[in-house]
């Protein structure tokens, strides 16, 4: 049980990488250990609530010099629009992407999930009361997080033993 | 000229798509931006339109409206409709190939994923 509980593990970083090596051409890889600064930085929180077949969020945290790199990567030459804007566009893409990812890959085959629209925000570290699941990256020399957030999606996935708080 | 609608409500997912096509060989295509459905449904109005490519999460009327509008709407001759989208399911896919789209690719796209779906279209294309 143990070891099918690692896999799943294993196998959000594995989409999380994938997902977003194929989006923005760039190497994304695993950080093992958490770096308690990370959450005192000043980020960019993208989130996007799961509907069903149970209720939760996933959610992109990035420093916003990140989203700018990968902007500009995919987004050069654009004219006339602002900073913002193009980081709002660029996360809520990128949240979009992998919560699909995880939530198709993990769900059990066949079945079907609703998603909602992407919300972008500055990261709040105030504490919440929801379980959650984080797993930490890097890219481009800067750190981001994945998080899964809820107790009943968490379960669905049967994410309840490491890195849960 | 071949004109493509390419119907997303995200910029970064737009230009993203539009690189796939032109790598994946349609690189003298028409890209024509639509941040919903309804933006889309006009263009089908007043262009000819060789290829609808359409998210489904989007704002205004989603990509699931859209196809059902074309679907239920539209002239025989209507052009293709492939769903570009993050939200993926067997289920989900043969709803949407029951209203006619002729496939479903889960993002992220790549070159390769269009060539798969889209090669027979393509080599017709170079034909005429």
């Amino acid at each position: 049980m143990a070891d099918e509980k690692l896999s799943l593990h294993n196998r959000i970083e594995e989409i999380t990488c994938d997902a977003l090596e194929n989006t923005t051409f760039m190497d994304v890889d695993v950080i093992e250990d958490e770096r308690d600064e990370f959450w005192y930085e000043d980020k960019l929180h993208s989130f996007i609530s799961v509907k069903s077949p149970v209720k939760g969020y996933i959610s992109l945290i990035m420093p916003a010099q990140l989203v700018d790199n990968i902007s500009e990567i995919i987004l050069a030459g654009l004219e006339n629009v602002s900073t913002q804007k193009l980081r709002k566009d660029t996360l809520s893409e990128l949240v979009n992407i992998v919560a699909g990812r995880i939530m198709s890959d993990l769900k059990p085959n066949g079945l079907s999930f609703s998603i909602g629209l992407p919300k972008v925000i500055r990261y709040n570290n105030a504490q919440t009361n929801y379980k959650t699941l984080v797993h930490f990256f890097e890219m481009n020399d800067y750190e981001f997080a994945v998080k899964i957030i809820g107790s009943n999606l968490l379960d669905y996935f049967s994410l309840t033993e490491k890195n849960c708080s | 000229m071949k004109n493509i609608i390419i119907a997303d409500d995200s910029q970064f997912a737009r230009t993203i798509t539009k690189m796939c096509f032109e790598m994946a060989g349609c690189d003298d295509a028409n890209f024509l931006n639509a941040e919903n459905g309804k933006e889309a449904l006009t263009f089908l109005r007043e262009k000819r339109i060789d290829l609808i490519v359409t998210d489904l999460n989007m704002p205004v009327m989603s990509g699931l409206e859209l196809v059902k509008e074309i679907s239920e709407n539209s002239s025989a001759d209507i052009a293709p409709i492939l769903v570009v989208s993050s939200s993926y399911s067997t289920r989900l896919e043969s709803n949407l190939l029951k209203y006619g789209v002729i496939g479903l690719i889960k993002k992220p796209i790549s070159p390769a994923k269009i060539v798969q779906i889209l090669g027979s279209l393509f080599e017709t294309w170079v034909e005429k």
